[in-house]
């Protein structure tokens, strides 16, 4: 035959050949050499993990001509007929096309026949959970007596959709998504055996794509030995359309910095390049992911998803990141991929993320925290600002204008650099730290949850200490009096001025333009479970509520 | 006679050619990708390529693949088997499409015999099943035997927009190829040449059909398309910030009555698929989401090379002078979440009303 | 394009392709019966692409040469329903439609584009070989019942066809049944062929062969189809991909028993005893009641449904051998051999509860027909 796919030609043909599924491997030899046959599996498990495959060498076992015998011969007409898919007393259905009542019923007389050549009838029932309530119940009948001479094997990806009443009658085997080790290793075999030359790094990256499947991994590893005579990580990422490494880096520095033209401007590369968007935002989960597997494991570059020749780059700006702006960045991304899958527009989506990722660090992070200005250009249109629209209409807009409004717009975002990490106001940062050093000493406790604080801003005498409103636990734990005490009398410590302590959990006012961002993939959660404030939000503009947990 | 031109999908073409050439073809292939971006043609070139009389014979004289003369999946364009290709009236090149809105059982039954004959007179049998994420989810189960153990030498050839949303069983069981958007500049050179149209003109096709050929085909010829943008475009422009319900109300309803008009013709005249998706309801509020992005993207960046709605740029920096980066990326969520909620089937003249009102109080 | 002939050969041309026309068509003109005139008459062809591709001539007075597709459902009902007389077919390629017009009656019918037909396979006849129609059909008749009717697998629909030098074995099986024969006919091949062709197709071939003719058929095979060929009729099939299963392994050794009896008489019984079947999946009970050393006795056929009740019969057989038989089957795959034979008694060979009856007649021996048995309690 002129086109067959790696995997078939790879389909194991004995127990031994099975891959990364040693535990059912060897109960099932078990099985066969002692004779004790159970009349119903359940084969359950992950595609490409090698259920039917398993089933069927195990028909092979029992009806090989030298058997029962856990090493069938592979040769007597019975294991021939079985490898060609013409054994008469094997046979293969797909519950999903013979779900119904009136299927299971003739298939309920036609197993009551005795085989034909073998010793056993061998069902093998794929998408086994797709049969109906009533078809489930009429099979239920032949499992509780079944005919001697018949095997039913259900293969199944959802065991839990099939009828407990049905699960309990069946031996089951749980068939593991194959481990990254489990799978390099059948790859490099095949590999060697189809004279594919394959680096070690791009063998790994097969793997871990593959996603645990032997069948995938075949099917990578087949298309990329065609892509390129060698097979590298980089051609393995190429065939895969991942996004190049550069755009990566660029978009997540941007990221880090909170700078929405970079990031558009990256996005519009992405887009007049051609790629597609649902696989950069996964490229970019994948990235951020990195990031934050380099920040909490550093000595072990082995952990990254990515080959080798960037995991030193990786590091480093893992570095330069902080542990909470890459969960914020990730916990975007993994929303809009999420979104972006069922909207017809995605770059929008793309787009509103990368907005609510350069709003978020001032939610979550360290912008102006006293209320906002008259003038603060996110603000939604006051009835002045409208006024200034109404006119500016009339007078037709000149580019100038456009420029002022341009640079507002960049003023928008902290882009500047001084506003980028500070959250603090009358008080700075390592001022900050020094207090939480020394409230360390005397309670850890306390001071493991201020660890979320967003924002401090001290002004008259009061220190607001501030919140994103999520930390429910974190603020109601920080506004308990003793602790209130603690906080302030450090800070008047530190400051070297006598100090009162505020907990303020506040809906950050930058995530208002982003607030419509997060509604497109359902809302951040924020006060959702804090009804006193869903109401104000309804009735006030959510920008000017603060939370005053005291 | 017409061969299925493919426009860009260089990376995909020289995919399969090389699989081709070394001998590493599978027997099935997933073939995904964006509405418009040439899968068809690219199925049809494989199915080319895998039946042309003289590809073979080509192949063994020269002793092997001549990659770098010869165009990749070549055919000859001449023998029978690509005559009746190309026409589409070969016997063993098979399709099967939706019927009604879904592909149903019995229509992957009925493919699973017909494949199970010798072929007629091609040498691999193929078969092309169309948007096959619509596939039910028996007809996927049933798929599954035959689309890992086709009978014979056969090519069973998946094509679909969204992949996702078939089970993991049935990709896991093919080669992916994946097509997608072309570059703009490239589009853009393409559909001067293609549709001799002038390069501003060129380049906004290219950007508002988001880099697909298919699509830029057919906006190119499309006038009543941009009668309608631009009847919802000016919509949208008087309601926002009017401040007045009651106009906002009649214009949602004014707007609603002339889409109806419009996607009504367009069914009657036989009009373009790209006028039927933008005067449906969802189309349209897919629009004005890209309408408010570009007033987003404009006040947040100042950067006009970012814009999509390149011909009315005048009008995006007036609007976007009006209002926040804020404002209008609510206005572009709630429109694309009101556009989601049309495809669950909401009431269409209730969510205009809420975005209308929306966009005219800024609520 | 015009012609005239006689109703009857009208209708006999259009009821001999009409079985091929294509109930869903992937091309528009493949909807209809392609009229063609030629040096021979008037050419008929219905192809469905798949199983079926029939053509047929039949005697005509051309008026005009020329060719259409006429859609075959309007074609054979007007045809049929045609007053006696001379038929007049003329084609008009202003209005491309075409009249059909007998006596005082006048159809005009829209046509298909006859350019758009695809043409049948064209098999290479030099190595053909023949066979006797009587024979044919016999070989057809005897074996089609056993194919699947509806199985996944593909191979099930098909009759397996072994061509060797000196004889023709067909054989068919849905897994629960296996009919086999084999004739003795002369080929003068160097290699055997064995394929396997679609019984829908061999059914339509049979279903206009006669029993008692003596028109020799025309057998050729090539790589993906088959032809047959009889008189001026030929049948063209695409054949199916696949191995077909191993059947000889099926046929039981030393069958110990055999039950000889009226068939005619074992039909009748088995039709009413399986009346109390609950369907036609159910199975029917036999069993043997004769004394030790007796050559004859009794075969007792029962069929019981436990919410509605029981039927029985017993007929008189004579056993050769011995054993005690108690045996389950389902009545249809009993029904369909016992219909297909023409011997006045049938043999069933009995092995054991669990093996396959042999069913065979003995003024065919080279016919073997296999039962499953039904296994489970009933």
């Amino acid at each position: 035959m002129t086109y067959v796919s790696l995997y078939r030609r790879w389909r194991p043909q004995n127990f031994d050949d099975i891959v990364g599924q040693g535990h059912v491997v060897r109960t099932l030899k078990n099985a066969v050499s002692t004779g004790r046959i159970s009349h119903a599996y359940i084969f359950s498990g992950p595609r490409g993990t090698g259920k039917t495959s398993t089933a069927r060498v195990l028909a092979r076992a029992l009806n090989c001509e030298k058997g029962p015998t856990p090493e069938p011969c592979g040769e007597c007409r019975s294991c021939v007929a079985i490898r060609d898919g013409n054994a008469m007393d094997v046979i293969e259905i797909d519950a999903a096309s013979n779900r119904g009542i009136e299927e299971i019923r003739d298939l309920r007389e036609k197993v009551m026949y005795a085989p034909t050549q073998g010793r056993y009838k061998v069902y093998i029932i794929d998408e086994a959970h797709m049969l109906t309530q009533a078809a489930s119940n009429a099979f239920l009948k032949t499992l509780e007596e079944p005919p001697a001479h018949v095997i039913f094997v259900l293969a199944t990806t959802e065991p839990e959709n099939i009828i407990e009443t049905i699960r309990s009658r069946c031996q089951r085997f749980d068939f593991n998504r194959l481990s990254v080790p489990d799978l390099a290793d059948h790859i490099s075999r095949v590999a060697a055996a189809q004279s594919i030359s394959i680096d070690t790094d791009a063998t790994k990256l097969i793997a871990r794509r593959a996603d645990g499947s032997a069948r995938d991994a075949l099917g990578l590893l087949e298309q990329a030995s065609a892509w390129s005579a060698h097979v590298t990580s980089q051609s393995v990422l190429e065939l895969l359309g991942t996004s190049d490494y550069d755009t990566l880096y660029n978009y997540a520095d941007a990221a880090r910095r909170g700078e929405p033209g970079p990031l558009l401007q990256i996005i519009r590369d992405v887009v007049e390049s051609g790629a597609d968007m649902r696989q950069f935002l996964q490229d970019l989960v994948i990235h951020f992911r990195n990031l934050l597997v380099a920040k909490e494991c550093p000595d072990l570059p082995g952990l990254l998803d990515a080959s080798e020749a960037v995991q030193a780059s990786v590091m480093k700006q893992a570095a330069q990141f902080e542990r909470g702006r890459i969960i914020e960045i990730l916990d975007v991304l993994s929303e809009a991929e999420i979104n972006v899958r069922r909207s017809p527009n995605p770059r929008l989506v793309v787009e509103l993320a990368a907005a609510r990722i350069c709003a978020k660090p001032r939610a979550g992070g360290f912008v102006q925290a006293s209320p906002p200005e008259a003038g603060d250009p996110s603000v939604p249109i006051t009835p002045k600002a409208r006024a200034r629209g109404k006119a500016g209409k009339k007078d037709s807009r000149s580019a100038a204008v456009l420029q002022d409004k341009a640079a507002d717009g960049r003023a928008v975002a902290p882009a500047e650099g001084e506003h980028e990490q500070s959250g603090y106001s009358g008080i700075s940062e390592e001022q900050w730290n020094e207090a939480l050093t020394s409230i360390k000493r005397v309670n850890v406790v306390l001071e493991a949850f201020l660890k979320p604080v967003s924002a401090v801003c001290v002004e008259g005498g009061v220190a607001r200490v501030m919140y994103d409103p999520s930390w429910t636990v974190h603020v109601q734990k920080a506004s308990e009096p003793e602790n209130k005490e603690l906080i302030a009398s450090t800070l008047t410590d530190v400051l070297g001025r006598p100090v009162k302590c505020e907990i303020v959990a506040r809906s950050p006012k930058p995530k208002m333009e982003s607030s419509g961002a997060g509604a497109s993939g359902g809302e951040s959660g924020d006060y959702s479970d804090v009804p006193e404030v869903m109401k104000a939000i309804e009735l006030f503009d959510p920008v000017e509520i603060e939370v005053i947990e005291d | 006679m017409h061969i299925p031109e493919i426009v860009g999908q260089d990376e995909a073409v020289r995919l399969l050619d090389r699989e081709m050439a070394s001998g590493k073809m599978s027997h099935a292939y997933l073939m995904w990708g964006p509405r418009g971006s040439g899968k068809m043609a690219l199925a049809k070139r494989l199915a080319l390529a895998s039946n042309c009389m003289q590809s073979a014979a080509r192949a063994s004289a020269s002793g092997g693949p001549e990659s770098g003369q010869d165009l990749p999946l070549w055919f000859c364009g001449e023998c029978p088997n690509c005559e009746k290709i190309a026409k589409g009236i070969h016997p063993d090149v098979c399709v099967v499409a939706p019927e009604g809105d879904a592909i149903k059982i019995g229509q992957i039954r009925e493919m699973k015999w017909r494949i199970a004959l010798k072929p007629n007179e091609a040498s691999i049998k193929t078969w092309i099943i169309d948007e096959a994420d619509r596939m039910t989810e028996e007809a996927q189960n049933c798929l599954l035997k035959v689309l890992e153990e086709p009978p014979g030498d056969s090519l069973i050839i998946l094509l679909s927009e969204d992949p996702g949303m078939m089970l993991p069983t049935i990709s896991s069981r093919c080669h992916e190829v994946r097509l997608n958007a072309i570059g703009i500049e490239e589009l853009t050179k393409w559909a001067e040449a293609e549709f001799d149209l002038e390069p501003e003109r060129a380049k906004l096709l290219a950007t508002l059909s988001e880099g697909l050929p298919g699509r830029v085909a057919t906006l190119a010829g499309d006038d009543e398309y941009f009668k309608v943008r631009d009847r919802i475009i000016s919509t949208v422009r008087r309601v926002a910030l009017c401040e007045d319900g009651s106009e906002a109300l009649a214009a949602s309803e004014d707007l609603i009555d002339q889409l109806k008009k419009a996607y009504a013709q367009a069914v009657d005249g036989g009009g373009s698929p790209e006028v039927l998706e933008i005067s449906s309801p969802m189309g349209a509020c897919d629009l004005m989401a890209g309408w408010f992005r570009d007033l987003f993207i404009l006040s947040i960046t100042g950067d006009e090379s970012l814009i999509i709605n390149l011909d009315h740029i005048m009008d995006i920096r007036e609007d976007a002078a009006r209002g926040q980066p804020s404002l209008f990326s609510r206005w572009a969520v709630k429109a694309m979440q009101t556009a989601q909620a049309l495809r669950s089937s909401a009431n269409p003249r209730l969510a205009m009303d809420d975005l209308f009102l929306n966009l005219a109080l800024h609520e | 394009m015009k012609v005239s002939c006689s109703k009857a050969a009208l209708v006999s041309g259009v009821q001999t392709v009409y079985k091929a026309v294509s109930a869903k068509p992937t091309i528009p003109a493949l909807s209809g019966v392609l009229v063609e005139t030629c040096p021979q008459g008037l050419r008929m062809v219905a192809y469905d692409l798949d199983e079926l591709g029939i053509e047929t001539f039949i005697p005509v007075t051309i008026g005009a040469e020329g060719s259409t597709v006429i859609p075959a459902k309007y074609f054979s009902d007007i045809s049929r329903k045609l007053p006696q007389a001379e038929v007049v077919l003329e084609f008009r390629e202003e209005t491309q439609s075409v009249t059909i017009s007998a006596g005082r009656a006048d159809f005009v019918v829209k046509t298909l584009p006859a350019n758009e037909f695809p043409a049948l396979p064209e098999i290479p006849e030099a190595s053909s070989w023949s066979i006797a129609e009587g024979e044919l059909k016999t070989m057809i008749r005897r074996t089609g019942p056993a194919a699947a009717v509806d199985d996944a697998r593909a191979f099930f629909k098909g009759i397996y066809t072994l061509f060797e030098k000196d004889s023709l074995t067909m054989v068919a099986t849905d897994s629960f049944r296996l009919a086999y024969r084999k004739s003795s006919a002369i080929f003068n091949m160097d290699e055997p062929i064995d394929i396997i062709i679609p019984a829908k197709a061999l059914l339509e071939v049979e279903r206009n062969l006669n029993e008692a003719g003596e028109r020799e058929v025309s057998v050729a095979v090539a790589e993906n189809h088959a032809m047959f060929r009889i008189g001026t009729t030929t049948y063209v099939t695409r054949l199916l991909e696949g191995q077909f299963p191993n059947y000889k392994q099926v046929f039981p050794q030393n069958i110990p028993a055999r039950i000889v009896c009226d068939r005619l008489q074992l039909l009748d019984c088995v039709d009413r005893v399986s009346l109390m079947c609950k369907d036609e999946l159910s199975a029917i009970r036999m069993s043997y009641t004769g004394d030790e050393g007796m050559a004859s006795g009794f075969l007792t056929i029962a069929a019981t449904t436990p919410e509605v009740g029981e039927g029985r019969e017993d007929i008189p057989v004579s056993m050769i051998g011995h054993a005690e038989v108690t045996v389950a089957m389902r009545a249809r795959y009993l029904r369909d051999v016992l219909r297909v034979l023409d011997g006045e008694e049938v043999c069933l060979g009995y092995t054991s509860f669990k093996h396959p009856i042999e069913v065979t007649d003995e003024t065919d021996p080279s016919y073997t027909y296999l039962l499953m048995p039904v296994t489970a309690p009933m």
